[in-house]
């Protein structure tokens, strides 16, 4: 699971993350969505080791952040939104790596499935550079999975794929939270996370605004249609009502804790 | 209003302004930060520091008996053949026609005809040259009749030789691709023939003189016949102030003028070639940046080439996996084809060696070893300086190793894998050849490789560790700008700094052995390399901390 208290990330005099907390139990699939700017990425980077929190306690699969990084690291798997692989290296390459990295045993089985699942078997001898641009989404994809971490985190994940490879990612998406993993998909595709996801983590310039059950985000926000599409749109408003009645639900949730 | 458009557009002329203007502008505006004036100090004071020498030579006189000096200067029309064929073969022309991505919007699709972009492109490559023919200039001052001599024969000869590749790339649309192929290979094919053919002429009984080779290449009659369009640039150079060097001026202008005339008459599709350079620079720059130099690869590639596994060694190992794989995939085809010209010339010398026992110099002989360990040295510092391996990958590629379950001191040491197995193998390529000419015994030869090879970890050291504490590259992202080249410098002279402590421990170990041994080559170069090696793992640590604590990104 994930558990984020009190989180803030600066960049020099910019506050990129503002005191943030929020937790995704293990085995749901939680969506962090917001607005340009808000703080998504800064969040999933640091909730996976790449960046280190100016303040706060995170905990990631039962390790924390900042007592443990090594341990956050070893059950933590990324896909970043442009999947920075090695040109030179073949996708088998990029495999190998991982499986030596991690220390994996027996995963050629894996990988085999894997790269069947995500029709990457014929380019497993590829070189990178050689790669359109939803291979190498794919390659990346499989490079996490392969791993079969605690927690997998995901940022943008379908961009370049094509519509079979969408409806088999998420397929997979499922199917590594029915395993027990916790999964955190960061994405502007409110369709998405409609189909996948059944959690949610709002974010707007720097704050959560809301986390919790998705369906819950519905009933309270949804209006009359209960879209997903209305909870974002009048909770990221700026209308100052619906921040002062979040203010107030979070004060009384802290309050009642 | 009808008639024949004039081949300078005004708008043209009025962007070429506009861009050295604001090229200016951001250079002053560079400057007047801490860091931009110290970058512009660094700049100005290497290139003096580079032309002092030459100036001061010039002024007391001390090139004027250096032989080798004075063939260089007059073989100008043999080397302008050469490099015009050379760059014939390679379709150098072909870079006239590669604007920048912006002037695909502004000037390939605007209201222009051929012959004005052709003429807006014309125009900024001469500026270009005057700031360069003036530089240069100055390294010909000894043998220029004066500096204004030899800015003018470089500036017009330099033209001549972008109007004559232009004249080649422009006959793509007229000709087939295996006439332009031909025509080519015929005229590199023929410059290698007379420069083969005339090396009989360059030996004496004193040994061979590549001098008297060039000398006389150039005079022989078909060498004279081959160089004569080139050799009105050598006289204007040579040629005082006066009515010689109007004259010989005259000449290199019409010579100038008629091959660019050339050009426009036969520039039908300069439009079709921009927009496909265009491409090409986007992809070159693209390639620049991560290090890779070779030809574009247009096809899919495939290999099932396979590493054996590393040991886990505390994390070092797989992180020194990738980094040799990756390594070897980007240079593996230079490295072997390097080692193969090494054992062919090695092989070669010491076939020469056998037939002709004095033409290699004895000293050259005694000092072949440490010769090749600095030649690799340079070829190697070279080579790797700009690639993205180790720590010098882009942000984006090191989140691969930031994610790692391992140290960063682990990480910091594996990273190094990349640059040692490149340098190392381009020092193996140079000691086969030291090694097959060499009159010193095997285990001297042995000590100055391993002082190369702990050479080459200080140097791996010094780049993960200046691109670990610093946003510094060799090949920066992001828009190039003026500064461009001054970051370059920047980055060098930074990475020379943090090989410093290195090169003192060594050369203190090395002077210590000196003393203690009496000079003997074996254990001053084995001290040198163990006092490089002690400072190392200060280094690593120091490079994890930087690793480890610093930002790889900034708020998106």
């Amino acid at each position: 699971m994930i558990e984020v208290s009190q989180f803030t990330k600066c960049y020099d005099d910019f506050t990129a993350v503002n005191s943030i907390s929020f937790d995704v139990p293990a085995g749901r699939v939680a969506a962090l969505v917001g607005p340009n700017g808000a703080g998504k990425t800064t969040t999933i980077r640091t909730l996976c080791g790449i960046l280190s929190p100016t303040a706060g306690d995170l905990h990631v699969a039962g390790a924390s952040l900042n007592d443990d990084p090594l341990a956050v690291k070893r059950r933590t798997a990324y896909v970043p939104d442009d999947p920075p692989l090695f040109d030179s290296m073949t996708v088998d390459d990029h495999l190998r790596f991982i499986a030596s990295a991690y220390r994996l045993t027996d995963w050629e089985p894996l990988a085999e499935e894997l790269c069947g699942q995500f029709e990457l078997t014929e380019k497993r001898e590829t070189i990178a550079s050689g790669l359109s641009r939803g291979m190498r989404q794919k390659v990346a994809i499989v490079c996490a999975y392969l791993r079969q971490p605690s927690v997998l985190l995901l940022d943008e994940p379908m961009t370049g794929l094509d519509p079979p490879s969408i409806r088999r990612f998420k397929q997979t998406v499922r199917e590594q939270a029915d395993r027990g993993a916790t999964v955190l998909v960061s994405s502007h595709l409110l369709s998405l996370v409609d189909d996948i996801c059944d959690h949610l983590v709002l974010m707007r310039r720097g704050e959560v605004l809301f986390h919790g059950p998705l369906e819950q985000a519905r009933q309270e926000f949804g209006g009359d249609s209960h879209s997903l599409e209305e909870v974002f749109f009048r909770l990221t408003s700026e209308d100052s009502d619906f921040e002062d009645s979040i203010s107030e639900d979070s004060m009384s949730e802290e309050e009642s804790a | 209003m009808s008639g024949r458009p004039s081949i300078i557009d005004p708008a043209l002329t009025r962007l070429t302004g506009v861009l050295l203007k604001t090229a200016f502008r951001q250079l002053f505006r560079h400057l007047k930060s801490p860091s931009g004036a110290f970058v512009g100090l660094l700049v100005l004071g290497t290139v003096g520091m580079g032309l002092m020498p030459m100036i001061v030579a010039t002024y007391t006189g001390s090139l004027d008996q250096i032989k080798m000096y004075s063939t260089v200067t007059s073989t100008i029309p043999l080397m302008m053949l050469v490099i015009v064929a050379m760059a014939i073969y390679f379709d150098i022309g072909q870079q006239i026609t590669e604007l920048r991505p912006p002037e695909l919007q502004f000037v390939l699709a605007g209201p222009f005809t051929n012959h004005q972009i052709l003429s807006y492109r014309l125009m900024t490559l001469a500026l270009t040259w005057v700031v360069s023919s003036s530089l240069m200039s100055i390294f010909a001052l000894p043998s220029a009749g004066s500096y204004l001599s030899a800015v003018l024969a470089i500036y017009t000869g330099g033209m001549t030789v972008t109007a004559l590749t232009t004249l080649h790339a422009f006959s793509k649309p007229l000709l087939a691709s295996w006439v332009r192929t031909l025509i080519a290979s015929a005229l590199l094919g023929s410059v290698a023939l007379l420069l083969i053919s005339s090396l009989p002429l360059g030996m004496s009984d004193s040994g061979f003189s590549w001098q008297t080779w060039l000398l006389s290449c150039q005079s022989s009659p078909i060498g004279s016949i081959m160089t004569l369009p080139f050799v009105p640039f050598a006289n204007l150079m040579q040629s005082p102030i006066g009515l010689s060097m109007l004259g010989w001026l005259g000449v290199c202008v019409a010579i100038l003028v008629s091959a660019f005339g050339l050009c426009y008459s036969i520039n039908v599709g300069f439009a079709e070639l921009a927009v496909e350079g265009v491409s090409r620079k986007q992809v070159r720059i693209q390639r620049m940046r991560s290090g890779q130099f070779g030809r574009i690869r247009k096809k899919e590639h495939r290999s099932a080439w396979k590493l054996f596994d590393f040991p886990w060694w505390g994390g070092i190992g797989p992180v020194a996996w990738h980094q040799v794989t990756f390594a070897i995939r980007r240079n593996g085809t230079l490295l072997v084809g390097l080692w193969g010209i090494a054992v062919v010339a090695g092989l070669g010398l010491m076939v020469f060696q056998f037939f002709r026992p004095g033409t290699i110099h004895a000293n050259f002989r005694e000092f072949a070893m440490p010769i090749a360990m600095a030649a690799s040295t340079y070829l190697g510092f070279l080579l790797t300086m700009s690639q993205p391996i180790g720590l010098a990958m882009t942000p984006k590629s090191l989140t691969w190793f930031r994610m790692l379950p391992c140290r960063p001191i682990a990480i910091v040491v594996g990273m190094l894998a990349g640059h040692v197995v490149v340098l190392v193998s381009i020092r193996i390529a140079f000691a086969v050849i030291a090694g097959f000419v060499t009159t010193r015994g095997l285990g001297e030869g042995a000590g100055v490789f391993v002082a190369g090879v702990s050479l080459d970890i200080a140097y791996g050291s010094a780049i993960n560790l200046v691109t670990a504490a610093t946003v510094l590259r060799a090949m920066p992202t992001g828009t190039p700008d003026v500064l461009q080249g001054g970051r370059t410098m920047l980055y060098m002279f930074v990475l020379m700094l943090a090989l410093l402590p290195s090169l003192i421990v060594a050369a203190i170990a090395g002077g210590v052995a000196a003393v203690v041994s009496d000079k003997d080559w074996l254990l001053i170069a084995l001290a040198a390399a163990a006092g490089s090696l002690l400072c190392q793992p200060v280094i690593w640590w120091i490079t994890s901390v930087f690793f480890r604590d610093r930002e790889l990104f900034q708020a998106d």
